[in-house]
């Protein structure tokens, strides 16, 4: 066997340490390559000029992995940025559809309820709705984008834009519901139905553009039928007498637009989906 | 526009070293120091490609499906088993023609403005 000139060796293994600089995952699956082409430049600069060689080649090859290994570093914490974005906006969704659920539940709870006489009923129910719904429909808001941000490109202009509109949406509610608490005598109701459709159509038509690339992980069919129901009862609940309709048939409406939201958020924080953006 | 041109749109222009990675992936499958060695000869000696630099690029290549890993492994006599060899995928030659004809399209403008002698392509009659 060949004897390996302790020069070679040494720079060897004094390069083979400083590959610790690289994230785990290049090191991983390069290090060996890496090395074995640091020692067959090693070998040619070795054999053509001798120890000199390494005067010039050990600078450069320093530089060129310092530099390297630290565009790696940060391009790994730009992926991990955004991997902690999709994981929060997924939390905004879990929670949008839990604050709607509690709404849906106040709501229920209060229909039986006779105001003034049980009065700790009615402040839980007024209170609730005031704080719940606008805080949800911003999380809503919040989680759209981050949806948008995860699967808009993917998506297409189309659902992207839909995306848009969703978030939109959710952020026009929280306003008309503020508004609401401000100034009671403007028509807010049409806003806050406009706001809904906008949050829910945006869903649904996302999802009708999403199911036909397939470019979720998984539960293509969630965001259409997350978004329906509300996309069609909204505008129809402008034009009929709500109170004519059964309670428990629009409390399902909502719950089960809710529920889909809190599978959305699901969806977002799948660790799955979350190992095909780290790999775009 | 097609997806799978917005897709070969978003590939350029291509970076020196990742454009002379990929021709010296159009003959023949390489491995690293091959690529090395290669680039080198033919821009005669010009660029240098580092073993950071270089698996930098083959990690951008193959995330982004221009290259694949070939099952091809040197003979254990010759060398070391080890080196892992890379060939180009016929994404990644369509990306290299791609940015080919966009560079081409460059020097024809140059040529037009005078800038390498004389002008094969006028831009006035």
């Amino acid at each position: 066997m060949r004897q390996v000139p302790p020069l070679l060796s040494f720079s060897d293994l004094l390069y083979q340490k400083l590959l610790i600089l690289y994230p785990v995952e290049f090191r991983d699956r390069f290090s060996e390559e890496i090395t074995q082409l640091f020692r067959d430049l090693c070998r040619d600069v070795y054999e053509r000029q001798g120890s000199a060689g390494f005067l010039w080649l050990w600078p450069s090859a320093l530089f060129d992995l310092i530099k390297t290994a630290l565009e790696e570093r940060l391009r790994e914490s730009v992926i991990m940025t955004k991997e902690k974005k999709f994981v929060l906006s997924g939390w905004f969704l879990i929670l949008a559809g839990i604050s709607f659920i509690a709404v849906i539940g106040l709501a229920m709870i209060k229909a039986p309820l006779q105001v003034p006489e049980n009065y700790n009923g009615y402040v839980l129910f007024y209170y609730g709705r005031l704080i719940l719904l606008p805080t949800g429909f911003m999380l809503f808001g919040l989680g759209m984008f981050g949806l948008r941000a995860r699967y808009g490109e993917a998506s297409g202009k189309f659902g992207s834009r839909c995306l848009l509109a969703a978030g939109f949406g959710g952020f026009l509610g929280t306003s008309v519901l503020i508004g609401f608490i401000l100034m009671k005598s403007f028509p807010w109701s049409i806003f806050l139905a406009l706001a809904g459709f906008l949050m829910f159509a945006g869903l649904f038509l996302f999802g009708v553009s999403s199911y036909s690339k397939k470019i979720l992980p998984r539960w293509h069919a969630l965001p259409v039928i997350t978004g329906i129901w509300l996309t069609f009862w909204l505008p129809i609940s402008l034009f009929i007498d709500i109170f004519s309709i059964s309670a428990v048939f629009v409390y399902f409406l909502y719950l089960f637009s809710a529920l889909g939201l809190i599978l959305m958020g699901v969806l977002l924080i799948d660790e799955d989906s979350l190992i095909i953006t780290a790999a775009n | 526009m097609e997806p799978d041109q917005i897709m070969l749109d978003n590939m350029q222009p291509l970076t020196p070293a990742v454009f002379h990675i990929l021709l010296a992936l159009v003959d023949e499958e390489q491995h690293g120091y091959g690529i090395m060695k290669d680039v080198e000869f033919r821009t005669e000696g010009q660029m240098l490609l580092k073993p950071g630099t270089l698996y930098q690029a083959i990690k951008r290549l193959l995330d982004d499906g221009l290259i694949k890993e070939s099952d091809k492994r040197e003979d254990a006599n010759a060398g070391d088993s080890r080196r892992r060899y890379y060939r180009l995928t016929s994404f990644g030659r369509r990306v290299l023609k791609a940015e080919s004809q966009r560079l081409e399209r460059m020097v024809q403008l140059a040529r037009a403005k005078h800038i390498l002698g004389e002008a094969k392509v006028a831009l006035k009659p």
